[in-house]
């Protein structure tokens, strides 16, 4: 462990991730983790790179902008400093980052990194694309094939860094990234690669009939839900495993369900997590998808015992055939 | 208040600093066409410049306006000594306005160029004509050929 991690006086929960370094920066200064000399330091790099990306959006016609674009640059300038600390992977690493190193080779190195960021996000873009399932809802669709051109086409990181002028509907997993801007870009493509994969992993046509009778359930079409499809087919996908099927069997019927209730009251929570967990390892070979869905894991048993209990299992496993 | 506001108002604080120092020594420019400005009068108009960014939502961090239209207005002949502070102090705030509708892109000294070309050869001095008859000619930068300005002062400013 860090030194500097054991004496922090703040923690994560104190620090605002989407104002990571102004908020890093103010926890420093109030906890006396900076000098008086050092912030004013810092408010004189931040306020010299803030002015001359001023004058460069005004392209050095106007000696005044308006508030709102202001406050936009402001937020792109720390946002540098944001996707930097970010990157270091630890609130302690940050901390030492922004007490030890010159704040102007922060934002430096966090301008490379935003040029990173977009590479990666249009990296994962266009493996979404490639893996995307074909016949799907229009937010689906959008998010897969028309989202990041839009993005790519008006971002600017200098001036509006925070923003991603495309409006991504289509959920995730895991809800929406906790980032904005090209961050948000690239964590929100490359979730979408690794759920797009893992569906590619089942034949089209047993996708397309799973999400069918999801849709039924609730007495819609499935396009018409703004549902995440990899959530249906993975809990569809452990519970077949827990009921020893194919693992490249989604399509589960009601019987099965029947027999996964049973399994589930004959056997203790541990039982059933190590049998997910080492079925999950040998029928999922790709690294990507491993590390995606590996967390989902602990939420999926949750909640099936929740609805175990509540007696809402067939709303939570799919049944198809 | 967020970091960003603070930011900003830290920032203003300074440059409302330099805009009155910069109005104080206003006077080597102004002085060849008998125009003086003095210390209390620089504040005043430091601090209605103050207020017509606060009242446009506008940041400032470069050379103010006010200085910008003080200099170029200094020139016009309709300018009464006496009222050059307070003349200078509406059209600063008419400025915020066409600078709002135009954007930020658009450099102060055109609009300064085009708000003094109408003042002088269209309004006959009045920043009401100028806001109220001529604001779509100044945001869409109408041109005007020179020409007699009776022809477009109305009777009550003959």
């Amino acid at each position: 462990m860090n030194s500097i991690e054991i004496f922090l006086p703040f923690g994560e929960e104190d620090v605002d991730k989407k104002n990571y370094s102004a908020s890093i920066l103010m926890l420093c200064s109030a906890n006396g983790l900076l000098s008086d000399e050092k912030s004013k330091y810092i408010q004189g790099v931040c306020a010299e790179i803030f002015i001359e990306t001023l004058e460069q959006f005004t392209e050095r016609k106007s000696g005044s902008v308006q508030t709102e674009n202001a406050k936009h640059i402001y937020e792109s300038v720390f946002y540098r400093a944001d996707v930097y600390l970010l990157s270091l992977g630890s609130l302690a690493a940050a901390v030492k980052s922004v007490v030890s190193e010159d704040f102007a080779e922060i934002l430096q190195k966090g301008s490379s990194l935003v040029l990173d960021k977009f590479n990666t996000a249009q990296r994962y873009s266009m493996l979404a694309r490639k893996n995307a399932l074909k016949t799907a809802s229009k937010e689906y669709k959008y998010a897969c094939f028309y989202a990041f051109d839009k993005f790519k086409r008006s971002y600017s990181a200098r001036f509006f860094a925070k923003s991603i002028i495309t409006e991504i509907e289509y959920p995730l997993l895991y809800g929406e990234p906790e980032y904005s801007g090209v961050l948000y870009m690239a964590n929100y493509y490359k979730s979408l690669y690794a759920e797009n994969l893992f569906l590619s992993l089942f034949r089209k046509s047993d996708v397309h009939k799973l999400l069918i009778a999801y849709g039924e359930m609730f007495c819609s079409r499935y396009t018409d839900l703004l549902e995440n499809y990899c959530r249906v087919a993975v809990n569809n996908f452990f519970a077949s495993l827990l009921l020893n099927k194919n693992g490249s069997n989604i399509l589960i019927n009601e019987r099965e369900i029947t027999r996964l209730s049973s399994l589930l009251c004959s056997k203790s929570r541990e039982d059933i997590e190590k049998q997910l967990l080492t079925s999950f390892y040998k029928e999922i070979t790709s690294h990507e998808i491993r590390l995606y869905l590996r967390k989902y894991i602990d939420i999926f048993i949750s909640e099936l015992y929740s609805h175990l209990e509540n007696g809402t299992l067939r709303r939570f496993i799919v049944a198809c055939e | 208040m967020d970091t960003s506001d603070m930011f900003l108002k830290a920032l203003s604080v300074y440059s409302q600093g330099r805009t009155s120092r910069e109005l104080a020594s206003l006077n080597e420019k102004t002085a060849r066409y008998g125009i003086s400005i003095t210390q209390e009068e620089a504040k005043q108009l430091a601090e209605s410049n103050k207020f017509s960014l606060a009242e446009h939502s506008r940041f400032e961090f470069g050379k103010s306006a006010v200085i910008k239209i003080a200099e170029r207005f200094a020139e016009s002949t309709f300018v009464h000594k006496r009222e050059f502070t307070v003349l200078v102090a509406e059209l600063t705030d008419h400025f915020y306005l066409f600078k709002n509708e135009v954007g930020d892109k658009v450099g102060d000294d055109d609009i300064i160029d085009i708000m003094f070309e109408y003042f002088d050869k269209r309004c006959g001095g009045s920043t009401e004509l100028l806001m109220n008859r001529y604001f779509d000619s100044i945001v869409n930068f109408e041109k005007i050929e020179d020409c007699d300005i009776r022809e477009f002062v109305p009777d009550e400013f003959d």
